[in-house]
């Protein structure tokens, strides 16, 4: 029993970590590769392990787009066939606001490798 | 249904559930969504594995409508889940249909009326009648025929013969027998595989209750005749005897009902309980001679 709320508890922390630095992978994403679409994004992210449903990263790319942290457009492959691919790519306000969550990503790895970070107080506990 | 009104389909569904959003993002939404199933066939994926990895179409709009801030649907149920509690509703109204029936059928569960001597249960669908012995379940009733129950007869006495009982939980009642003879009435509580024996030698007559419980029984000894009973856990009376007594008694009550004027001369005795005091008789030969001894219980003596 008590296992299963530490697991309950475990899933609800991942999730609401999940959800900051989902935003954080997709504006690196975006940055390293100039602009991609949906369904590369989703392709990259698995490649380096990260698994997002399509139905949560469609509505995530949506509202960062009309935050004007990503800008988008639509643009038919280079062949001129088939359907037409939605771009996105980071605005300048994209750009200042990733540095800005990278640098804080940055400082809480900082502090995670600490003395006071985890580790040590695993340490300590043993 | 083809691939082609599957996808218009998950795209309707889509649209509608984005209803609070914007026509033109709506649009917008749908068309990327539409890019995306595309762009997953092109690189071989099926449809239904598509659209069951992007998600229920409602469930899809409510992460957009969240993003968004806005007030999001409910998203609908598995058929399977949707038909699960349309049967699990449906079986559990009909239960506590029934059990309102049941109820309103059976009520009062237990009713005691002590002074008819009568317990009706499950509103009166079992009823217990003590007097006349009546037993009702339904329409159905069983009487307990009394008569099924006695054992009745009376056998002569001679003077050598002597009247021997054994018996187990029983309540009697022994009285002077009007003639010769020895009178046995008894009621049995219940129809038993045992039935009391009685068997007559030239020097005694047993009656033997040993193995029959619960029975209650009158019996008459002749006049001048000799008794000897043993027994436990019983309730045994003398009327008037004019024979004599000699019982033993474990577990149990001994009465004496005697007449003043008559002579008497008893040895009661007792382990476990009380006793009055004894008897003595200047006519030690007219007098009934009364021997009793009882452990665990109680011997009284009244004077009619």
């Amino acid at each position: 029993m008590l296992c299963i709320l530490f697991m309950d508890e475990l899933h609800k922390w991942k999730t609401q970590i999940r959800k900051g630095y989902l935003e954080l992978c997709i504006l690196a994403t975006v940055k390293t590769n100039g602009q991609v679409y949906g369904f590369d994004l989703i392709e990259r992210l698995r490649k380096h392990g990260l698994e997002v449903k399509e139905g949560t990263l469609y509505p995530l790319l949506n509202r960062l787009n009309s935050e004007g942290l990503l800008k988008s457009q639509w643009e038919l492959r280079d062949d001129n066939k088939g359907h037409p691919r939605k771009f996105y790519s980071l605005t300048p306000k994209g750009i200042k606001f990733f540095r800005g969550m990278n640098e804080e990503f940055e400082n809480m790895y900082a502090l995670l490798n600490a003395d006071i970070g985890p580790k040590e107080k695993l340490n300590d506990s043993k | 249904m083809t691939q082609n009104n599957t996808l218009n389909n998950y795209l309707d569904r889509l649209e509608k559930s984005l209803g609070q959003i914007s026509v033109s993002d709506r649009a917008e939404i749908i068309l990327e969504i539409k890019s995306h199933i595309d762009e997953a066939q092109e690189a071989g994926g099926n449809l239904d594995e598509i659209l069951s990895s992007l998600g229920e179409a409602e469930t899809v709009a409510n992460r957009y409508l969240l993003e968004r801030g806005l007030a999001t649907h409910k998203a609908p149920k598995h058929p399977i889940v949707k038909w699960l509690m349309i049967g699990f509703l449906g079986t559990f109204g009909i239960a506590c249909l029934s059990l309102i029936v049941l109820i309103s059928q059976f009520t009062p569960l237990i009713k005691v009326d002590e002074k008819e001597g009568r317990v009706q249960i499950l509103g009166g669908l079992i009823d217990v009648q003590e007097k006349g012995g009546k037993f009702k379940i339904g329409d159905t009733v069983i009487e307990h025929d009394q008569e099924n129950f006695e054992f009745k007869g009376s056998l002569p006495v001679n003077s050598k013969q002597k009247v021997s009982m054994n018996f187990n939980n029983v309540k009697a009642d022994l009285a002077t027998s009007s003639d010769e003879l020895f009178h046995w009435d008894c009621k049995l509580d219940e129809e038993s595989q045992n039935k009391p024996v009685v068997a007559s030698s030239d020097t005694e007559i047993v009656f033997d209750l040993g193995e029959v419980k619960g029975a209650s029984c009158k019996i008459e000894i002749p006049s001048q005749s000799q008794s000897k009973f043993i027994g436990k856990n019983g309730k045994v009376t003398y009327i008037e005897p004019k024979f004599g007594v000699d019982l033993e008694l474990n577990n149990g009550k001994v009465s004496f009902s005697l007449d003043k004027n008559k002579g008497y001369v008893s040895d009661f005795s007792i382990t476990n309980g009380t006793k009055p005091e004894n008897l003595y008789s200047n006519d030690k030969l007219g007098a009934v001679h009364l021997q009793a001894k009882v452990t665990n219980g109680k011997i009284s003596v009244d004077w009619l």
